[in-house]
């Protein structure tokens, strides 16, 4: 899955650099491509971006609706917009020609009406598209974007990460320890380690809980947890007790009476043989170990609309997870057993006491070290990098930025502020005389990217590199995921021993075609740190030659990191970039985020509470949604929704024709799919395609079906049954599970 | 280490096929970044193959006539660091040779695999740093030689304490199961999946072990890069102690992953092993840097042979290594061309005289879905192909 999404990033980033060039073209004096705006004022227009119209204009609904008459054999073939499906640039210059009524026309507002009817309706998904498309004729070049939708998550289970893990135990036992750090590592889904779907209990990991709990449970001081005292006549009363109270704080909620009595005869035989706080003990051991313990509930209670509504104790303990990290504290508690937690009002008021405290600071802190993968500074190997100096540059980081989110300052503070902590081994290192809080220069040092551990972590072993600091920049500070190179292409960089600077030996990269096309996206964001070394240190010379460090973020150009921290707070993609990172990592699960313009450093935090998606959840995959029928689906039918795509069956002799179906769109009650028929012979062929559909088909367009016992048969419209010689088509269709 | 208290018939003739018993054990041993082909080939011919000085299995000499060499063998699919680490050993299917072959004859272990690592898991699971694939989920292997020492042999035959320890462990389950029917398809599947490991832990306590508990792994900080090549001997020790105890027949080390940033300063290297494995021909100086690293790898490979070879199999009295197929395993051909064609592989152990070993055999372009399917076989499990190769068996092993 991850793959894939890399993939698909990738020709993103490639379709904005062709773009770039393509305005580049326009500006060396082709005046053709000039469009004249409302004004009168003479505008450049976009480039002929094929890509960027099939995406945003063609699929959704030029090649969707309007092909099965605007064809040369359809009934629309008489008129200014005459469509050939093969041949997209015509397509396109055939719906710039009629810009001017490309959306009153089928939206049955132009004065010489639409012969097909009025097919497109005000603020419709169509209306959009043809919208900006004219808007991209009179020169308004930004792709549209999807808009963020603050959507429920599916009830669900989330096992507590490892750091949560850490933070709850000592809180919960109150015994320091480390069990939390040797933990199983997760799966790291787009640098996050916590995605709720990827978090699974491997044998691995049970038996690490395992251990935790046993040598957990042998450590806590169990007579100082009691409420009460095991005198004659009241000792099962007393564990019974002690059951509740910490199987309250254990399972985040009261426990139940069928828990207690199993919780209560684990206790029961093992205080026969080995008294009573051996039995007490075993019941901690065994919460420890309990998916109670494990997994945050996020199951809900449904409510009439068929969402699921948190209970106050879930509502407790999202909002002490989100903020803290850690289990809820006893105020908390107190609100959810009065059942006060969870109206808006009383969530803020909440939210408010938390956000004050050191906790919410800390998981700032952290925040910061996932979202950059600092952590890893802990392991990296840096020649003149010793424990000392690591432990140093992580503090300076995770000091300042707590003071930042103390001051309740803004990302710009973090990017560019010039005051930050640097430990007494850390101005050693640069061979300062200033320790403590220092005011730095704000031409060298200054911001978090000129921070020592930043700059160690993305550097070689024993030099800077322009890449992994570029790559740094693109994937997590823009969120845009690059592929990895492609197999076959010597990727040998410069020899060490070469003659030269860093930047000299790496701008071979960008000499080469077939490795520019990415590097493109990297090295020239990269080359801006050049100003430093691979232990975060200031040079002014590199081999004995001055340090350029002019960079360019794609067509933004900057000089130093102070100048390329300033560039990205200019540009949107950081500052969504910015939020989608905490609501990746706040609510495991991908998330995007819209420009918030102005961003505080904790704000994309602090607003999570008040999202609908943090009260409500929706149902599981399987649990409320049937077919029409009423009848409930077999598991099994849902992950697959289209299997045995079978025989495509040509009607002339044998010729091959290939078929291809993509799901376009999937959400709990349905899918869209298109399916692509390809002619690869020189014949025309009438076509047919066989095919197990799991679900009911709601709507389709370009093609008919048939049901033919269990199979569907679908079959060509009009205008595309007879596919010519090495032509394509395709249709689609929406359906519920 | 133990000397081999018994003589061993070397350089095994091919066996009639009625007297071949198969391989009863399994090890996969995997290093990182693929290989430069020119520093690595044995040179002579299929029989007569030796290792030149430089070279980088040259430590592997004494154990050559053990030795199966793969050349020319390319991946049925999957390339680059990512794709050749997933397809390694799944040739694309769900689930790796080691699980496959772990559910064939491990159902009576006490472990039905165990996954030892060093440092793999730095950066996460991800398809860069896992090689273990079970219904297309990872394997997370153990890169702590403490924490495995203490599931190998900890508090073995406390009869009191494992019946507390199943206690709780029924606890959870009733726990999980009643959550379990609360819940959509997905969460269910998470849910078995704790259920499932609920089970392997309760094997794992359960059983005992044939040998005498071994002095314990002192505690210090695995993750840190200077401590590589102590946890990599370790876990080789705790894998192979595995096995000639009776605790699984299936186990894998994995050293480190693929892009492995490991630097190798215990040999004076300055750069990372993934900077290292990029030297291009021209670059000589790191050239022999990288070789310098694999050759390090190497013998750690020969150290892991030595350890089969010295271990007594208890059921024939002969050397562990005669009944053990051993996988020496790469995700990499040429590292500098992320390319996923002549990976070198290498087998040792002759698999109970499955496959005819002391010699190098050139593959001529077959694919690893086919050697897989051969190491199936050698384990009694007749598959007519693995994963999404269509080879089937390469009839040139044997």
């Amino acid at each position: 899955m991850t793959r894939l999404w890399l993939c698909f990033l990738l020709s993103l980033g490639c379709a904005s650099k062709d773009e770039t060039a393509g305005s580049d073209s326009v500006s060396d004096g082709d005046t053709s491509e000039s469009a004249v705006d409302d004004t009168g004022d003479v505008s450049t227009a976009c480039p002929e971006d094929v890509d960027v119209f099939e995406a945003h204009v063609w699929e959704p609904v030029l090649g969707t609706y309007c092909v099965t008459c605007h064809v040369a054999d359809g009934p629309a073939s008489g008129t200014a917009m005459v469509f050939d499906p093969d041949d997209m640039l015509s397509n396109l210059r055939a719906a710039s020609a009629v810009s001017d009524r490309l959306l009153e026309k089928p939206a049955g507002l132009h004065e010489a009406g639409h012969g097909g009817g009025t097919l497109v309706l005000p603020d419709s998904e169509s209306w959009e598209a043809l919208q900006f498309w004219i808007d991209w004729t009179h020169g308004d070049c930004d792709t549209p974007t999807e808009p963020c939708v603050d959507e429920a998550s599916p009830r669900r289970l989330w096992r507590l990460d490892h750091n949560q893990y850490q933070k709850t135990v000592i809180d919960l036992l109150g015994v320091e320890n480390d069990y939390g750090t040797a933990l199983a590592a997760d799966e790291n889904v787009h640098g996050f380690t916590n995605d709720a779907l990827a978090l699974v209990v491997s044998g691995l990991l049970a038996d690490q809980y395992r251990t935790a709990a046993e040598d957990l449970s042998s450590v806590v001081d169990v007579a100082g947890m009691l409420t009460c005292t095991p005198e004659e006549g009241t000792v099962t009363q007393c564990a019974a007790t002690f059951i509740e109270e910490f199987g309250l704080r254990a399972f985040r909620r009261p426990v139940s009476a069928d828990e207690l009595q199993v919780y209560l005869g684990l206790w029961a035989d093992i205080a026969e043989d080995d008294g009573f706080f051996e039995g007490l003990r075993w019941v901690v051991s065994g919460m420890l170990q309990s998916p109670h313990f494990l997994y945050r509930s996020e199951l809900g209670v449904a409510d009439e609309d068929g969402n699921y509504a948190l209970t106050d104790w879930e509502i407790a303990t999202e909002l002490s997870y989100l903020l803290w990290d850690t289990m809820p504290d006893d105020e908390l508690f107190v609100a959810a057993a009065a059942g006060t937690l969870n109206t808006p009002e009383q969530i803020q008021a909440q939210v408010d006491r938390m956000s004050a405290d050191e906790r919410s600071l800390d998981t700032t802190a952290d925040f910061v070290n996932i979202w950059l993968r600092l952590n890893l500074l802990q392991t990296v190997s840096r020649t003149g990098l010793d424990a000392e100096l690591e432990s140093a540059m992580a503090e300076q980081t995770y000091e300042t930025v707590r003071e930042l989110a103390r001051l309740e300052s803004s990302l710009a503070d973090l990017m560019t502020g010039t005051t930050t902590w640097v430990p007494d081994v850390l101005a050693a290192h640069y061979g300062a005389t200033e320790s403590g809080w220092v005011e730095q220069d704000g031409e060298m040092y200054g911001g978090l990217l000129t921070q020592a551990g930043v700059l160690t972590v993305y550097a070689l072993a024993d030099g800077s590199s322009p890449v992994h600091r570029g790559v740094m920049v693109r994937e997590r500070m823009l969120c845009e995921e690059l592929p990895p190179p492609p197999p076959n292409l010597d990727t040998s960089p410069p020899a060490a021993d070469a003659e030269g600077t860093t930047r000299e030996k790496y701008e071979v990269h960008s000499s080469l075609p077939e490795c520019a096309s990415c590097h493109s996206l990297i090295d020239p964001i990269g080359f801006g740190f050049e100003h430093f070394d691979h232990l975060g240190r200031w040079r002014d010379e590199e081999v004995g030659e001055p340090v350029d460090a002019s960079g360019a973020v794609d067509e933004v150009e900057f000089h130093g990191v102070q100048d390329l921290a300033n560039v990205l707070m200019d540009d949107a993609r950081f500052r969504s970039c910015y939020v989608q990172s905490w609501r990746r990592w706040k609510t495991g699960s991908d998330s995007c985020a819209d420009d918030p313009g102005e961003v505080g450093l904790m704000a994309p935090l602090l607003e999570l509470s008040g999202r609908q998606s943090f009260r409500f959840r929706t149902g599981g995959v399987d649990e409320q949604d049937t077919f029409a029928q009423g009848e409930r689906l077999a598991p099994e039918e849902l992950s697959i929704i289209v299997e045995e795509i079978g025989e495509v069956l040509p009607g002339g002799a044998a010729v091959g024709v290939e078929f291809t179906l993509v799901e376009t769109s999937t959400w709990t009650t349905g899918f869209c799919m298109d399916g692509t028929v390809t002619n690869t012979t020189s014949e025309s062929v009438v076509w047919e395609v066989r095919g197990d559909v799991h679900g009911t088909i709601t709507s389709i367009w370009n093609a008919e079906y048939t049901v033919d016992e269990d199979e569907h048969v679908f079959t060509g419209v009009e205008w595309n049954a007879e596919l010519e010689a090495y032509g394509s088509t395709t249709f689609g269709f929406c359906g519920s599970r | 280490m133990l000397a081999a208290p018994f003589v061993r018939m070397l350089n095994n003739p091919a066996r009639a096929s009625d007297e071949v018993e198969g391989a009863a054990r399994l090890l996969v041993f995997f290093t990182p970044n693929g290989t430069v082909h020119e520093h690595w080939r044995p040179t002579g011919g299929e029989d007569d193959f030796s290792f030149p000085t430089g070279s980088v299995m040259e430590s592997l000499t004494p154990h050559r006539d053990q030795l199966l060499v793969l050349e020319g063998m390319d991946f049925c699919t999957g390339d680059n660091h990512e794709g050749g680490m997933g397809a390694m050993l799944t040739a694309g299917g769900g689930t790796s040779i080691d699980q496959v072959i772990a559910d064939h004859i491990g159902a009576s272990s006490r472990f039905s695999s165990l996954e030892l690592g060093a440092q793999t898991s730095l950066w996460g699971g991800s398809t860069q740093t896992r090689m273990s694939y079970r219904s297309g989920g990872f394997v997370t292997p153990d890169d702590s030689p403490h924490n495995l020492f203490d599931r190998m042999f900890g508090d073995v035959g406390d009869e009191l304490l494992l019946e507390r320890r199943r206690r709780l462990i029924d606890i959870n389950r009733n726990e999980l199961n009643a959550l379990r029917a609360r819940l959509g398809t997905e969460e269910r599947l998470r849910m078995d999946a704790h259920l499932d490991a609920l089970d392997t832990v309760e094997r794992g306590i359960s059983g005992g072990s044939s040998c005498d508990s071994p002095i314990a792994p002192s505690y210090y900080d695995v993750r840190a890069n200077d401590n590589f090549p102590t946890v990599a001997q370790q876990q080789i020790d705790l894998a192979v102690q595995s096995l000639a105890c009776g605790m699984t027949n299936v186990v894998s080390v994995q050293l480190s992953h693929t892009v492995s940033p490991t630097v190798f300063t215990w040999i004076g290297q300055t750069d990372g092993h993934h900077s290292l494995s990029h030297a291009g021909d021209e670059d000589t100086v790191g050239v022999a840097n990288f070789i310098q690293c694999e050759r390090w790898y190497a013998e750690q490979f020969s150290y892991l042979l030595d350890q089969l070879t010295a271990m007594e199999d208890p059921e024939t009295g002969g050397s562990m290594l005669d009944r053990t197929l051993v996988l020496w395993a790469k995700e990499l051909g040429d590292g500098r061309m992320h390319t996923c064609l002549d990976v070198p592989w290498v087998l040792a152990g002759n698999a109970g005289g499955f496959f005819r070993t002391g010699r190098k055999v050139d593959l001529a372009g077959a694919t690893h879905d086919g050697v897989l399917t051969s190491i199936a076989h050698a384990f009694g499990l007749e598959l007519s192909s693995f994963g999404v190769g269509t080879s089937g068996p390469i009839g040139v092993l044997r």
